[in-house]
């Protein structure tokens, strides 16, 4: 009986503050500023020609390197299903761009005071904080007021944050997401609300305005390329094993850094690529201390991605082992390890040049300027010669060596 | 003046005793205040429905929860058993293999076989539950990924996803929030007015005594066990229908929330004293936590600490209760 009055003065409660509030305080749909540019042209067409009063430029062109037709949607899905990956996505603004880490144009300054919505998939890496902190600078640059969400990889909590932020009436909302399927609900949802997203990473389901990425397949063939260089250099015999430890579930990108990886070593048949998989550093640790010894004939290995990377690097060292290891990502542990001669090298990319860029977009996009459906921000290669120069571009105000040294 | 001091020391006992055994009710609408004064929109009525939305899934495992755990159990698979549901429907109905009916059949039969063996595994083998869902956190896991081969598996029948996800009766109130109404409607049923419950409760509080008195320790046991793989399962259909597919990693955090939940409620860790109603309060408060701080802004440092804080405080009234019991 008792438990039975807790749950019904719970009801109450909830019905009183309900009938209390006032009836749809916020809009659910409109925004408050229409995306004017809102490209609803069909993918693959020009986007609109401008009529009166004419387009705006988009502030940051002179940044653009475009790849292909601009004026043709890229073909996302595509560029998934060559990797095996199925991808249903609708990028609404047509053109590819490369565009470099450092702007040598001025972030755009929005019409108006916009409020856009940043939900950042996690900040519990060092990755993921520069993202969400380089987002909040770009906001003050762009004169835009900023709200984040931080879902830690819980789609759910990315989708209750979208939902609020409908409810608040933002005028974007830049999204990178935690699940690429799974994101479709948040995306839809922001589709029938008339709100524009861009996207940092690409989902594969649901519709964007556009989606900042890294050529993830570019990585993967910088980071075979490298192994491979390191393994001709060394004199090593082109036959035998390469191992690359990768995640245990379908990621997309994964999925394309591995295919541009192992179509570098297509051209030797008598090595065999293993892929191995696990989560975390200790994961990799485990899966790789094995590998060492199940396969002897070992001349190369590749982490995917960065636990995957530091995992191997430490269970190699645990061992003894000298085998050649190449990474992508560009945590302070793999630089240290490239500067160590543990790495011969990594495919890196920069964690505040995305964030800069997606404000760009969107903010481009809610001025009414044509955005790049597709940009591509720079890849790097860093070896022992340029570790330290990379280490002080990816973080700026710091050094390697300060780093090594515990400062 | 004595009499005066007797009567106040007196009111203050009363009011001490009222707040803690309200204490899940005044912790979720103190939070609920906190959370509307610094941002009003927290109160506007689709964010409450949000929140209960968002809660569903994690509810109706902590029921089932409510029950091990009241048996002096744990079942640290359900997120796991929840993945295998959504990929086992998502693959059955793929390509028209098999109308939704009976894969919903066949995920449900199959999600209360992998409860069966939780519960069967722990009394057969006299092992721990901690111990045997552990395991199976990783067995129920590592199919999930075998069968998907890590891809995600798209949902793509109509309907689905407004029946179990999306959806929203009289445009209003989202289809979960109704589903796990009714299951907390049938939990309670079966926890307070049914033998069934009353030996949940009976083997909790006191193994031997249950065993005197005629129980059948292991059948209610292992019925137990089926019965949250069948709530896990219907938290993975909830949960495939929100992410729009069956995903072989989803629900990775499902078994430590609804534990939260269900000891937030003030369900007893040692077994014996358990409350369905209390398992709603319990949920509600981790729901209005995420959905606030989500409001907030704030990052999951700051959220993990906060949650951290709010179940230690919850726990400490839970045992003042008992002491003062």
């Amino acid at each position: 009986m008792k438990k039975l009055t807790q749950f019904a003065m719970i009801l109450l409660i909830l019905v009183l503050i309900l009938s209390a509030c006032s009836p749809a305080a916020e809009p659910t749909t409109a925004p408050t500023a229409e995306p004017t540019t809102a490209p609803t042209a069909e993918p693959t067409t020009a986007p609109a020609q401008p009529t009166e009063p004419a387009t705006p430029v988009n502030a940051n062109l002179a940044d653009f390197t475009y790849v292909g037709d601009p004026n043709v949607v890229f073909d996302l899905n595509g560029w998934y299903a060559d990797v095996g990956v199925d991808a249903n996505t609708t990028i609404k603004s047509a053109g590819l761009v490369k565009v470099p880490d450092d702007m040598t144009t001025a972030m755009p300054i929005g019409n108006k005071k916009f409020t856009i919505g940043f939900s950042v998939y996690y900040t519990v890496d060092e990755v993921g904080s520069m993202i969400l902190e380089s987002m909040k600078t770009a906001a003050v640059e762009a004169g835009v007021e900023l709200l984040v969400n931080d879902a830690n990889y819980d789609q759910n909590i990315q989708n209750q944050a979208i939902e609020q932020w409908i409810l608040q009436g933002v005028d974007g909302v830049i999204l990178a997401p935690c699940d690429f399927t799974g994101v479709k609900t948040a995306l839809d949802a922001l589709e029938a609300a008339n709100i524009p997203v861009v996207t940092l990473n690409a989902p594969l389901a649901g519709g964007t305005y556009a989606a900042v990425i890294s050529d993830t397949v570019e990585q993967g063939t910088i980071a075979g390329e490298m192994l491979e260089g390191a393994l001709l250099a060394s004199n090593t015999p082109m036959k035998g094993t390469v191992v690359y430890q990768t995640l245990p579930f379908v990621h997309p990108n994964a999925a394309t850094r591995a295919k541009g990886f192992v179509d570098v070593f297509k051209k030797y048949p008598d090595i065999k690529i293993v892929e191995l998989t696990g989560i975390s550093p200790e994961d990799h640790f485990t899966a790789f201390d094995g590998a060492l010894k199940a396969y002897p004939d070992m001349i190369g290995a590749w982490g995917l991605y960065s636990s995957a990377t530091i995992g191997m690097m430490n269970a190699a060292k645990a061992a003894g082992s000298k085998v050649l290891l190449s990474s992508v990502d560009n945590d302070k542990p793999i630089l240290e390890g490239i500067y160590n001669g543990t790495i011969v090298g990594t495919a890196a990319y920069s964690s505040i040049a995305p964030a800069r860029w997606a404000m760009s977009e969107m903010v481009n996009l809610l001025n009414g300027a044509p955005i790049p459906g597709i940009v591509f921000f720079a890849n790097m290669a860093i070896t022992k010669d340029n570790v330290e120069a990379a280490f002080e571009h990816y973080y700026p105000g710091q050094n390697l060596k300060d780093y090594m040294a515990g400062q | 003046m004595q009499a005066q001091a007797k009567t106040d020391k007196t009111s203050r006992s009363i009011i001490g005793k009222l707040i803690i055994q309200y204490r899940t009710i005044l912790i979720l609408v103190a939070l609920m205040a906190v959370f509307s004064l610094l941002k009003p929109v927290f109160l506007n009525p689709i964010n409450l429905l949000a929140i209960i939305k968002n809660m569903s899934y994690v509810l109706i495992a902590g029921l089932g929860m409510t029950f091990i755990i009241t048996l002096g159990g744990l079942d640290l698979s359900v997120g796991s058993i929840a993945a295998v549901v959504g990929v086992g429907f998502a693959m059955l109905i793929r390509g028209g293999f098999m109308p939704a009916i009976p894969a919903l059949l066949i995920v449900m039969i199959g999600a209360m076989l992998l409860g069966f063996i939780n519960g069967f595994v722990s009394v057969k083998g006299k092992i721990e539950p901690f111990l045997v869902t552990l395991a199976t956190l990783y067995i129920y896991r590592g199919i999930a990924l075998m069968l998907t081969t890590g891809r995600p598996v798209p949902i793509v029948i109509p309907h689905f996803a407004d029946l179990f996800g999306n959806g929203k009766l009289f445009n209003l109130i989202p289809s979960p929030a109704i589903i796990s109404l009714v299951v907390l409607l049938i939990s309670w049923f079966l926890f307070r007015h049914t033998k069934f419950g009353f030996y949940v409760r009976s083997i909790g509080g006191n193994p031997e005594a249950a065993r005197v008195a005629g129980i059948d320790i292991s059948r209610v046991k292992i019925a137990v066990y089926t019965m949250s793989g069948l709530f896990a399962c219907i938290s993975g259909l909830i949960l495939g229908a929100l992410m729009n597919g069956g995903l072989p990693n989803v629900g990775s955090d499902l078994a430590l929330d609804s534990i939260s939940g269900v000891i937030l409620g003030g369900t007893a860790i040692s077994g014996g004293v358990g409350s369905i109603f209390g398992t709603l309060g319990g949920c509600l408060i981790m729901a209005v936590l995420n959905n606030g701080m989500s409001l907030m802004g704030a990052q999951y440092h700051v959220q993990i600490f906060v949650k951290g804080l709010v179940i230690i405080f919850a726990v400490l009234m839970d045992n003042a209760f008992k002491s003062r019991k």
